[in-house]
């Protein structure tokens, strides 16, 4: 097809680089017609695309996409979140009036459990429940209460070592499990054991809070501000592994605190990376990559290392290196760069603490984002998709010139030929009005002409005979004659050449009668019209 | 003792009671406060491999075939042990009680070896590292070196031709030697593979770094080779017939056990346990 188009291109091409050819072919002239039509209409269509910005529709389309996952992201994020710190609050205070209930039997204040390990098993144990129970209500991934006390203060460990209660859902993304996954990951086995529930592989007894601001970060913000509620202190550590363990998880702790405001612990909620992951793993069919983070904000920079991820297996390679993330002004999208690694994406503030919270200075962000490649790479497909587009367009467009323009102009050319020819009257019919009226017209019109030609034929011979007649004219009588031609009247010719009047008319009667005229009046006629025709039969 | 006396489970039930009276004697004081040494994973798969070692099968038309000599054998030396107090009658995992210090030895699955931890923690908090040694199944005095293979292995469930191309492909990559031992070495789980396990796997052990699954992997070589693996024919309702198969041995033996700790307060071991275990056989027979 194309080969053909270029022939026919070469053709015409030729037929309009011809020297001496002045004039084109009517087909080469209404396939530029068409040609030019064809180019300006496509023009004009890439003019609309530049204008209404359809080359970075590309673009516009991954922010549009990527701002509605954000939304959707940091909404759930911020709604998941709530609803944990009002659960960890309430935990809190449940295992406080739970524990001061048991404090009173006994007579050992919360306060003073460091000084009585021999009954940290029994407080522990009778607390199982209500732990157990707090984490099958709360979606979450673990739950945990940390007492500041030690079952064996003679350690060389005690100093760092608290005795508490962690148990984990292995399968928190399971609903309504017929058959829970729980597991102890710090606990007395004893108290495992009596519920029926495994030691987790990294199990330890006790908590080791040498460097854990889950413990100590709600610990000391409540002994800063007792006049505080439970609701302005609970704290959301960054990603962290407890020691001796490998999992990576947020944890939301409240401080553990008496009614007479005394500080005995802390209890919390976990989200494990993978449930974080599970439930907001970003639903998308156009990045593979595009993932979700949760991240502290750090004077304008993210540390990946602290961040929750659900999504694309870059962030995950990347998470490993524990880089930091600088994120640049926002053109289309913020980017978030370091050394080896670019991303674009948007990002949200969200809000994990109310207002007065002895956190609130801690800014975390909700960010949406893809590896830059891939939204380069997303946009050029598309612009060279539609730039394709448009010169299958170009071409057909000129396919459809070429082969209108021959169409158009066959059956005239062939109009044009039937006019050619001899006999219009029983010409064929072109279908089209205009050169069949042609026809028609020419065939009528021929004839009249005809008509007259041959008319004008019979005259000629006429006025030839006369031009004939005129040299058997004598001498005398030509004298009279010019003087006629000259448009003289008979008494002038008389007086010119001194004659008689009598004379003149003997004359007249031999020219008439010599030229086959009747009268002076036909005589004049034929040479006026000898004169209209151009013949001069005088010499001047 | 050795670990070599551990081959046999006559041995390794004289082991137990070897260590029961030893730990016993750590407090004089306290009578009969000796400590366990062994546990078995799974005291249904460990019946199937008893008896056909000894010849017999625990499963004989889709029910349980407990009036064997083989199954006295097999019931003798868990249920006298356990209620001895030799071997542990726990609903859990053999590993959870080998953190603690509680037992000292047990049989399981391949898998469960990366849940054993390096440290054993006492009920005083206070911890010891630990090392785990890993030998071949034991046999039965007399019996057949047989082990189970038994897993859940893998299926395709129906679906879109795509799918199931997608999980064919995945199953052929999975089961590449090569990534066949990446997964063994990380997981415990054998190979199912010959080629996997043959020479390949002997080239690769000495390449491991993880002590553990080193130990493991040349167990399972020498098993390969010495052992006949027993996969026992999977029915509907084998589940369910486990189930009831072990809790019903474990309430069975915990009920002996307490009472065999009242009478032995009056009675001399011997004495107690036979007090303890008088028709117990049958009426745990007659639950079936």
């Amino acid at each position: 097809m194309i080969k053909i188009l270029l022939t026919r291109l070469g053709h015409i091409k030729n037929k309009i680089n011809i020297p001496g050819n002045q004039t084109l072919p009517m087909d080469t002239r209404l396939f530029l017609l068409f040609s030019v039509l064809v180019l300006t209409i496509i023009a004009g269509v890439v003019a609309i695309l530049f204008i209404t910005g359809t080359f970075t529709a590309g673009l516009e389309e991954s922010k549009r996409l990527v701002e509605n996952e954000l939304n959707h992201s940091s909404s759930a994020i911020s709604r998941q979140y709530g609803e944990l710190s009002v659960q960890a609050i309430d935990f809190s205070r449940e295992l406080t009036r739970s524990m001061e209930a048991e404090s009173q039997r006994t007579g050992i204040p919360l306060n003073k459990l460091a000084d009585h390990p021999e009954i940290l098993e029994e407080v522990i144990s009778a607390e199982f429940e209500r732990a157990l129970f707090t984490l099958q209500k709360s979606k979450s991934s673990g739950v945990f209460f940390i007492l500041n006390a030690t079952i064996n203060p003679a350690l060389d460990k005690a100093e760092n070592s608290r005795a508490g209660l962690y148990i984990k859902n292995m399968e928190p993304n399971i609903i309504s499990s017929s058959s829970p996954n729980f597991i102890v990951l710090r606990g007395i086995p004893s108290i495992s054991r009596q519920n029926s529930l495994p030691l987790h592989t990294q199990w330890k007894m006790e908590f080791d809070v040498k460097d854990a601001p889950y413990y100590h970060r709600p610990l000391e913000a409540a002994l800063a501000n007792p006049d505080l509620p439970l609701s302005r202190l609970y704290y959301w550590t960054p990603v962290t592994s407890l020691p001796d363990s490998s999992e990576e998880v947020m944890l939301c702790s409240v401080p553990l605190v008496d009614s007479k405001g005394n500080v005995f612990g802390v209890c919390g909620i976990e989200i494990s990376s993978m449930l974080f992951k599970l439930t907001h793993l970003p639903d998308n069919n156009i990045f593979n990559r595009l993932f979700c983070v949760l991240t502290p904000l750090k004077e304008n920079s993210m540390d990946f290392h602290q961040s929750m991820f659900a999504g694309g297996y870059s962030a995950r390679i990347l998470s490993r290196g524990g880089d930091i993330l600088n994120i640049s002004d926002p053109s289309t999208f913020y980017t978030y760069s370091h050394k080896d690694n670019s991303f674009l994406g948007l990002h949200k503030h969200v809000q994990l603490y109310p207002e007065g919270s002895a956190f609130s200075d801690e800014k975390w962000l909700v960010a949406v984002m893809v590896p830059e490649k891939d939204i380069v790479n997303s946009i050029t497909t598309l612009n060279l998709l539609l730039i394709a587009l448009l010169m299958i367009l170009v071409i057909a467009g000129i396919i459809a010139a070429l082969v209108l323009s021959r169409r158009f102009l066959k059956p005239i050319n062939e109009g044009l030929d039937i006019i050619k020819s001899a006999d219009l009257s029983s010409a064929p019919r072109t279908k089209i009005a205009e050169i069949d009226n042609l026809i028609d017209y020419l065939a009528v019109h021929n004839q009249e002409l005809y008509e007259k030609a041959r008319q004008e034929n019979l005259s000629l011979s006429i006025l030839d005979e006369f031009l004939e007649n005129t040299k058997e004219l004598s001498p005398a009588e030509r004298s009279v004659f010019d003087l006629y031609v000259k448009g003289h009247t008979a008494k002038e010719i008389a007086e010119i050449l001194c004659l008689s009047i009598n004379t003149i008319k003997t004359h007249n009667k031999r020219i008439y009668m010599k030229l086959n005229v009747a009268s002076r009046d036909e005589l004049l006629l034929y040479i006026n019209m000898l004169d209209e025709i151009g013949i001069k039969i005088i010499d001047n | 003792m050795t670990l070599e006396d551990l081959k046999t489970f006559e041995e390794l039930f004289k082991t137990a009671d070897l260590y029961y009276e030893w730990t016993d004697q750590q407090t004089p004081d306290i009578a009969n406060d000796g400590k366990m040494f062994f546990m078995a994973d799974s005291l249904f798969n460990a019946a199937l491999i008893g008896c056909k070692q000894l010849g017999e099968d625990l499963i004989q038309g889709g029910a349980l075939n407990l009036k064997s000599p083989a199954y006295e054998k097999i019931w003798d030396a868990y249920y006298k042990s356990a209620v001895l107090g030799y071997t542990a009658i726990y609903d859990g995992y053999a590993t959870d009680l080998a953190k603690t210090g509680d037992i000292v030895c047990s049989t399981g699955s391949t898998a469960g070896v990366s849940f054993f931890s390096p440290t054993v923690t006492y009920a005083d908090n206070t911890s010891e590292p630990a090392e785990l040694s890993i030998l071949p199944y034991p046999v039965f005095e007399n019996g057949k070196p047989v082990a189970l293979q038994r897993g859940a292995g893998m299926c395709v469930i129906k679906s879109s031709p795509e799918k199931e191309r997608a999980a064919a492909v995945f199953l052929k990559w999975f089961t590449n030697p090569e990534n066949k031992l990446r997964f063994v070495v990380s997981t415990g789980y054998i190979p199912v593979t010959q080629a996997a396990f043959g020479e390949l796997m002997t080239k690769k052990i000495e390449d491991i770094e993880d002590a553990n699954i080193k130990q493991l992997l040349q167990a399972t070589r020498t098993m390969q080779k010495e052992y006949e693996f027993y996969t026992p024919r999977l029915f509907t309702g084998i589940d369910e017939l486990q189930s009831q198969y072990e809790a019903q041995l474990k309430e069975i033996a915990a009920s002996s056990r307490s009472s065999y700790l009242e009478y032995v307060s009056s009675l001399d071991t011997q004495a107690a346990y036979e007090a303890a275990s008088q028709g117990i056989l049958n009426e745990f027979i007659e639950r079936f």
